[in-house]
């Protein structure tokens, strides 16, 4: 079976490279994967410091700080996974020239894998979550099942903008330093942190196509509200990775045959 | 019958944009017309048959590199077509890819995985890695721990480990002792013994002369010379230009010797062909036996020290030059032989006036056989030295 140019062989190399990866980043370090969840974890615990002491939050139409902090890391953990994952796969064609100039297979895959070794951090904020709400003495709701559907959206979606970037970077070595600053204005001015509902109206109906914060929602109607996510929001977002995804896969391509000279 | 094919390359170009940081941006946003490009390889044609190693030989530069990696797939070529027959283990650079933390083993197994080997057949394969390499227990030390050479033996052992069909070779013999060099020529052979080819790219002719039977000479991206292993090392190393230049009008041979001849050890050897005097001169003929073929390399083997008179007036003369009890073991060999005369100009010097020479294309061949029987004089001889 072939799938917009991938076989199943690619499959295989793809789930090599997962783990290949996985191990790289964490391997050589004394705390070794125990890093894979203290950084996640580090940065959670300073947002919810931050946003419950210093400024403290209050979600409309909730009560205490529990609901709050559940909602923040609901929102924070995806954006981290995803920050995580384009900032891998920005780097990943020139981090792995070695690896591309020696072994014949698709160098797209890399951007790919790096959406996907980026869920570390969501799997940690899953984790956190559920510790949270059992503390709680919130039950896991059966709405938790529409979440893989959300997992897979911003595979394809990070996917998507990480051959964009990963090529990019490839010419233009500047991406990987502007990214993190790029990142960090996408952050603020997503509701992520704030609901919605802090921008005014007219900027509200424009803000609500934001696809970071469109993910954002995915996860938080289900975790938060126990409720599917809305369709509309599903369906959006279904368009836009795939948008996204084909779009930075021809971009890639496009770009491929002259990442030799550059490598 | 037609042989097996395991490589056909049919006009294969490769391409490489040179970009610098303007034409970046412009390469990433626009049209990719008007970008200068290079022509690493054009027009590139070659079959390798199953069960042979083909040689490519060039400077620094020439586009060997790029060639092999097109072949393997990693560069994308950008005309013609490459097919291979069967699984293809390449090793284009010997530098070690990769995370430098890993271990010997965690790198052999890392590059198996990628390979496509199944986990079952894996722990098998490195145990042999293990072994060939002789890393020993530096086997689990982190590869940036490891010298070049250690490096490249633990490279080139996990490249080899499967049976592959089809090798790709860049410059990896050129590194580590001779004790593992050796190790690895066996390997390859033992390989290419059970239907296995290759294609070896290298600077070393020595190298290409020991594998291959026909190599290719290229340069600036382009083939410019195929023949015989030793015929492609000779123009590799002295070029065009080194065909010998002959002081034409004096003497010439008129017929082509006896090709190839054959001779026994110890029997008297006569390399016999007739020769034309045009112009008065003191004409003499000289004749060096090489031995030049894959799995030696290259060697004289005999030299005719002394000129054997030809004549000096204008007529025709059969030469005879004579190797006296043929002090050479069985095997094949090339014979050059030249008429000479003393150089006016340089006394103790000699002109070349014409000759037969493999370095011209045309040297005739000599199949030394096994001795008729023992006695006689053979080499090596033992003496004893005893009082009376």
């Amino acid at each position: 079976m072939v799938l917009a140019g991938f076989d199943r062989r690619d499959l295989g190399m793809m789930v090599s490279l997962t783990r290949m990866s996985l191990t790289d980043r964490y391997l050589g370090s004394a705390l070794g994967l125990a890093w894979a969840v203290l950084s996640p974890l580090a940065m959670l615990g300073i947002f919810c410091f931050v946003f419950t002491y210093v400024f403290p939050g209050r979600l409309p139409g909730r009560e205490g700080t529990l609901p709050f902090l559940i909602w923040l890391i609901s929102g924070y953990g995806p954006w981290l996974s995803i920050s995580e994952g384009l900032g891998t796969a920005t780097g990943s064609v020139v981090g792995n020239a070695g690896i591309v100039k020696n072994i014949a297979f698709k160098s797209e895959l890399l951007p790919i894998v790096s959406a996907i070794t980026g869920l570390v951090p969501l799997v940690v904020a899953f984790g956190l979550i559920v510790v949270l709400q059992a503390f709680g003495g919130i039950w896991p709701s059966p709405a938790l099942i529409a979440l893989p559907i959300a997992i897979i959206l911003q595979i394809v979606f990070v996917s998507g903008l990480g051959l964009f970037l990963g090529a990019l970077n490839v010419f233009v070595r500047d991406t990987a330093l502007i990214l993190p600053n790029v990142l960090t204005i996408i952050l603020f001015a997503s509701p992520i942190f704030y609901p919605l509902s802090a921008y005014p109206k007219g900027a509200q109906a424009v803000l609500v196509y934001n696809p970071f914060y469109v993910l954002a929602e995915c996860y938080r109607q289900p975790i938060l509200e126990g409720a599917l996510p809305h369709l509309w929001t599903l369906g959006y977002m279904t368009v836009i990775s795939v948008a996204v995804f084909l779009g930075g896969l021809w971009w890639f391509r496009r770009l491929k045959s002259f990442f030799d000279t550059r490598l | 019958m037609s042989r097996a094919i395991a490589i056909t390359c049919s006009g294969v170009s490769k391409r490489f944009a040179l970009v610098d940081q303007g034409s970046a941006w412009r390469l990433a946003f626009s049209a990719h017309s008007g970008v200068p490009v290079f022509e690493a390889l054009k027009n590139i044609n070659f079959e390798v048959p199953k069960g042979q190693f083909v040689g490519f030989l060039g400077r620094n530069g020439a586009g060997k590199s790029t060639l092999l990696r097109t072949i393997g797939g990693v560069y994308s070529a950008d005309g013609g077509q490459i097919a291979i027959k069967g699984k293809l283990s390449g090793l284009y650079e010997l530098g070690l890819v990769g995370n430098p933390q890993l271990t010997g083993r965690q790198y052999a197994e890392r590059l198996l995985t990628i390979h496509g080997e199944v986990r079952r057949r894996q722990q098998e394969m490195i145990a042999d890695i293990h072994e060939f390499s002789e890393l020993g227990d530096r086997f689990e030390d982190p590869v940036f721990t490891y010298s070049a050479g250690m490096s490249a033996r633990l490279f080139f052992s996990t490249a080899t480990a499967g049976s592959y069909d089809v090798y790709l070779l860049d410059e990896v013999l050129a590194v580590g002792d001779q004790h593992f060099q050796a190790k690895c020529w066996r390997r390859l052979r033992d390989r290419v013994s059970r239907g296995a080819s290759g294609v070896l790219v290298t600077h070393d002719w020595a190298a290409i002369v020991k594998m291959c039977e026909t190599a290719h000479v290229i340069d600036r991206g382009q083939i410019i010379f195929s023949g015989p292993a030793a015929n492609a090392s000779r123009y590799h190393l002295y070029g065009e230009d080194a065909k010998e230049t002959f002081e034409p009008g004096i003497a010439r041979f008129v017929a082509r010797p006896e090709d190839p001849m054959t001779a026994r050890p110890g029997q008297d050897l006569v390399i016999r062909a007739e020769a034309e005097i045009m112009q008065p001169a003191n004409v003499g003929a000289v004749a060096v036996i090489e031995r030049l073929q894959p799995g030696f390399g290259w060697e004289t083997e005999l030299m005719s020290r002394e000129i054997t008179p030809v004549g000096q007036k204008p007529g025709r003369y059969m030469v005879e030059v004579r190797v006296p009890h043929l002090p050479i073991e069985r095997g094949s060999y090339q014979i050059s032989l030249h008429l000479v005369m003393p150089d006016p100009k340089l006394p103790g010097r000699r002109v070349a006036l014409d000759g037969f020479s493999w370095l011209n294309g045309d040297g005739l061949r000599l199949e030394v056989e096994d001795p008729l029987n023992r006695e006689g004089l053979t080499l090596p001889v033992r003496w004893k030295v005893a009082c009376a």
